[in-house]
């Protein structure tokens, strides 16, 4: 074997140090694109994480004001519907705003005007005119109108409108803010700020530093700029099965962020007079003797 | 060398990504969990306080600083119902203890007593319904129950706050995120 033989089975020095520089380049780009993938993925975890965080938050928001509606339906089966004192008491000062302004049980109210309303129309008519009599104390509470006829539990809710509104982003257009509490079937989507007039609105809620909920006057939806706001309203629909009674829905929309939650439960039904002792709000107490009419 | 100094400082920065990453999960499922378990909590004790009967409610706090620091709501169900966490008949267990401290034993933690005395509460064991200072449980920052006697007849606003246990109030000034839900209760009976 000669001398170049013997040499060409070994790496010069300078070849070496040449591999090396090829190797150390090579894990140097593997380790780059894992780093840049693995960037990638964390910041949209991190975005996911921020999304799903302030969903959840709004999730909280929307519960605790429909909640705090909620919790003014005394929650018995003793409505006092025919006593007028309670309704002049309890109905009118309807507006539950913080803890300065005398509340009511929403049961006492809501009794006292269907009864009342209907006493003015005849029952089983279930018309508009009843319909609008019951829901005009309170004017966070709306129905869907299906073209004339009143109530109907076949069409998308109030708050269904809403969220497709919402999510469609549509714009505010004066044409869609219903003249009163009366929602135009036709209404296909809703912005939350179209529920807002002189006469009526939700109530709208913001937070304090202990993440307490705060009641807001504001006028509108969008006047609000916390990061967290919430507004909780009811809904009245015809019941399935009997279509002169009127189920009660308490619906609410939280907002953190860019993130919104909506929310909706069943509060109860409300029979005409002619089925007095079937008032009922929804009764969660398990001790009730069910037996037993109010 | 210079090859060598560009990956370890790529190294470097892959580890710090990944440590970060990491930490972004784990507090997320953290408030995920505080989130679940406030909901929860209050989900299950608004029946029960729902449940109460009004005029037995005896709401006691204390208070640091202008915060609320412990908070227990002593309160009787209708007698011979099946309430919890009155289960046993023939249910004279009526008398329950909702009690929530920032501090102490059981810090942090919402617990439930029941007697058939009101003098019997002290001394009954307290069931955990959630919450805790240690481990991977939520932190309870905050129970309230306070009556509002501007309505008639008087209503409650309840509220329950808690935090996770990925504390990331790193200063010591405790401002990671909480969870709250609250509302208005008004007892029935």
């Amino acid at each position: 074997m000669n001398q170049k033989m013997r040499q060409a089975k070994y790496l010069l020095p300078r070849q070496q140090r040449g591999m090396a520089l090829i190797l150390v380049l090579v894990l140097l780009l593997i380790t780059a694109a894992a780093s840049v993938f693995f960037y990638n993925s964390m910041v949209g975890s991190t975005r996911m994480s921020g999304a799903n965080r302030d969903n959840t938050a709004s999730l909280l928001l929307a519960e605790s004001a429909l909640e705090t509606l909620r919790g003014g339906f005394s929650n018995t089966l003793n409505s006092d519907a025919n006593n007028e004192s309670i309704h002049a008491t309890d109905c009118t000062k309807s507006r539950v705003v913080g803890q300065t302004t005398t509340l009511y049980s929403l049961d006492n109210c809501e009794a006292y005007e269907v009864v009342r309303a209907s006493a003015q129309v005849p029952v089983g008519a279930n018309n508009t005119t009843h319909v609008t009599a019951v829901i005009a104390p309170l004017d966070y509470i709306f129905f869907v109108n299906d073209g004339g006829t009143g109530l109907t539990e076949t069409r998308p809710t109030l708050l269904q409108k809403v969220a497709n509104g919402e999510a469609k982003g549509v714009s505010d257009s004066a044409s869609r803010v219903p003249s009163n509490q009366v929602v135009a079937e036709a209404t296909a989507d809703l912005k939350i700020n179209d529920l807002f007039s002189n006469s009526h609105k939700p109530l709208v809620y913001t937070l304090n530093q202990n993440g307490l909920l705060v009641a807001s006057n504001s006028a509108s939806w969008t006047g609000i700029t916390a990061q967290d706001k919430t507004a909780a309203w009811l809904e009245l629909t015809r019941n399935v099965a009997d279509n002169t009674a009127m189920d009660i829905w308490v619906q609410a929309v939280g907002q953190t962020g860019f993130s919104r939650s909506y929310l909706q439960r069943y509060v109860g039904t409300f029979y005409p007079p002619t089925q007095l002792g079937g008032l009922s709000a929804l009764v969660e107490a398990s001790n009730i003797d069910r037996g037993v009419g109010p | 060398m210079v090859g060598m100094v560009i990956g370890l400082l790529v190294s470097a920065a892959a580890v710090s990504a990944f440590l970060a990453h990491t930490r972004t999960v784990y507090q997320q499922v953290g408030y995920n969990q505080a989130s679940e378990d406030i909901n929860e909590a209050y989900a299950v004790l608004y029946r029960l306080l729902l449940q109460a009967q009004r005029d037995s409610i005896a709401i006691s706090s204390t208070q640091s600083g202008g915060n609320l620091t412990g908070t227990t709501v002593d309160l009787t169900l209708p007698a011979g119902f099946p309430v919890w966490p009155n289960q046993t008949s023939p249910w004279t267990s009526n008398w329950v203890r909702i009690a929530w401290t920032k501090s102490g034993g059981n810090a942090e933690q919402i617990t439930i007593k029941k007697a058939s005395t009101a003098g019997g509460l002290a001394g009954a064991s307290a069931t955990i319904l959630t919450g805790g200072s240690s481990g991977n449980n939520t932190r309870i920052t905050r129970l309230s129950l306070i009556k509002d006697e501007s309505t008639s007849p008087s209503t409650y606003m309840f509220a329950i706050s808690g935090k996770s246990y990925a504390r990331d109030d790193v200063d010591g000034s405790d401002t990671d995120i909480g969870a709250t839900v609250e509302g208005r209760i008004l007892p029935r009976n």
